[in-house]
């Protein structure tokens, strides 16, 4: 069976149950905190309090796991506070979005669709061009929706993640 | 993408599709005899009058009438199609061949390429459509597509959907999610034939159709729940007792043909209806005309035919089928398929409660359901 993989966040100096820690030059994921730059799990979902929708901006240092799964070393996004977003919305009956994090897209991509409530299908494109680094869908609103989140590639980081030994997660 | 066992697959089915009674319990016939046409004992026009031609991508056939696409992918089906496409050459009418996907695994084998080909070979006066599977598409790219068509000179290309079949089928594929539309938008702008998007024998909904309709597609094959059974004929394949237990239950599972249709033409009032489906006489097919299709497609009986009796059966059947066919639009004195849309059509209380369910509004439909020009 495959392995089930998930795409996590993780905020700069969030009180959580488990953390993505800078020591020294490498990113462990631990269950404390255990250095100075510490990254909170948070439910994906809640990254949306971190925008600052007025001028789509990151209000705080994030890292995003595309990938979170059970393995040694996972691959994480890096995005800084106050970097840009491009924000995308894509509502309707049945929404579809196309890209995963870390996605790169250009504008005038194919990036969704969406099912109409008469079974009509919208084709979306995209307005924007970077690296998709947050899919949020909202499914407490109606119609549901989801928003995009994407940067320029100057402004992400990739990184590794080791998870720490002894102190599992 | 390689899968071994395509191939001995395609000649299992055509087995069991032969040799065990795998249709619909009861085929419909409850639904077809309530469905009344008015006899006209006045017909008012000789029946030599009667003239069924039909125009499907840009050809004229002579009866509204293809032989849906079957089978191609092994030597050994080279010969089922060279007997169809012969059937269809001789009576003039539309062809399709079956899944090309086993063309795309064996691509430098000119046997397999053959078993294909031979339909646009001997078939070189009417439409020949290419076939592939929904599901594959994640898989295909766009010069896939683009060959699958040139290696027969396709003039359409149907893309089947069939989710029921591939959930029973051992090694089933039972990917459809919404990707598939996606894909399906890209191809639409990649290639220059139009796309028919078929079911294999479950029927289609106003749903379906209506999300293709809105991408742009103009033709569907609705291939109801009349004939063919999919579910049954995987069964058979599948001996252990969970499947064959579901299998049977599930064995009535689908949209009926002619309520197929009705939902099609609903959903896509200026698109071309082929009905398949248990479509194995001429009753039945001017019924589907008169109900909204433009095209009836057979399958099963005409493989059954070739393959226990040989081309002149499957001759016979069409000769029978295509007589009843005018006999019967002569009956109710239409003597072209334009006039037959327009002859009444008298549905049971049953069907008007099933539209009322379904927010067909009777009216409209039956303003709509000859096409509109
Ligand atoms: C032996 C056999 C093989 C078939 N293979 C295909 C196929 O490869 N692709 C497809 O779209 N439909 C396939 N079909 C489905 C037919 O095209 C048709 O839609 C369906 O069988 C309903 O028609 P019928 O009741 O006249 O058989 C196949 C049918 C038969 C009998």
């Amino acid at each position: 069976m495959e392995e089930y993989k998930y795409p996590e966040i993780f905020v700069r100096d969030k009180n959580s149950n488990k953390y993505i820690c800078r020591v020294s030059d490498e990113y462990v994921l631990v269950k404390e905190p255990v250095s100075n730059e510490c990254y909170g799990h948070i439910i994906y979902e809640d990254i949306l309090k971190y925008f600052d929708l007025a001028n789509p901006i990151l209000e705080k240092d994030a890292i995003v796991v595309p990938e979170f799964s059970d393995e040694k070393l996972l691959k994480g996004l890096f995005v800084k506070k106050g970097t840009k977003l491009c924000l995308i919305e894509i509502s309707g009956y049945e929404p579809y979005v196309s890209p995963r994090e870390g996605e790169k897209i250009n504008v005038k991509d194919k990036i969704g669709m969406v099912i109409t409530n008469k079974y009509e299908v919208r084709v979306i494109r995209s307005p924007c061009e970077g690296v998709v680094i947050f899919v949020i869908n909202i499914v407490w609103e109606k119609p549901e929706k989801y928003i995009l989140a994407v940067v320029s590639e100057n402004d992400v980081g990739q990184i590794t993640i080791r998870k720490s030994q002894g102190n599992h997660v | 993408m390689s899968d071994p066992n395509i191939r001995n697959r395609k000649i299992e089915h055509i087995r069991i599709v032969v040799e065990k009674d795998v249709d619909f319990p009861n085929m419909c016939s409850e639904i077809y005899n309530e469905i009344i046409l008015v006899h006209r004992a006045f017909p008012g026009i000789d029946l030599s009058d009667v003239d069924l031609s039909t125009r499907f991508l840009n050809y004229e056939l002579s009866a509204p009438l293809m032989i849906s696409g079957m089978t191609g992918g092994d030597p050994l089906t080279t010969k089922y199609n060279k007997k169809l496409a012969v059937l269809a050459e001789e009576f003039r009418i539309a062809i399709g061949v079956g899944s090309e996907r086993s063309l795309l695994i064996h691509k430098d084998e000119p046997e397999i390429i053959r078993s294909y080909r031979v339909v646009r070979e001997i078939a070189k006066d009417v439409p020949v459509i290419g076939n592939i599977g929904a599901n594959t598409l994640l898989d295909l790219r766009n010069e896939d597509i683009s060959y699958i068509i040139s290696s027969i000179d396709a003039d359409a290309l149907a893309i089947h959907l069939n989710p029921a079949q591939e959930a029973i089928q051992p090694e089933g594929d039972t990917r459809f999610n919404v990707k598939i539309l996606e894909r399906i938008e890209e191809i639409l702008d990649h290639i220059c034939v139009p796309i028919i998007i078929k079911e294999v024998g479950n029927g289609l909904s106003y749903e379906d159709v209506s999300l293709f309709y809105s991408m742009g597609i103009r033709f569907f094959d609705i291939a109801g729940a009349c004939g063919t059974n999919w579910i049954l004929v995987e069964k058979y394949r599948r001996k252990d007792k969970i499947t064959t237990t579901i299998a049977d239950h599930l064995s009535s599972w689908g949209i009926p043909t002619p309520i197929a249709i009705i939902e099609a033409r609903a959903a896509a009032p200026d698109s071309f209806i082929i009905a398949s489906g248990g479509v194995y006489d001429g009753l039945r097919a001017i019924k589907n005309i008169v109900l909204g299709a433009d095209l009836n497609g057979v399958a099963r009986p005409l493989i059954r035919e070739i393959y226990l009796r040989g081309l002149n059966a499957g001759k016979a059947f069409l000769e029978t089928m295509i007589k009843e066919m005018k006999i019967v639009s002569f009956l109710t004195g239409a003597k072209s398929i334009s006039e037959l849309k327009k002859k009444p059509l008298i549905l049971s209380s049953d069907m008007l409660s099933y539209l009322e369910q379904r927010g067909i509004d009777l009216r409209e439909y039956k303003e709509i359901r000859g096409g509109i020009e």
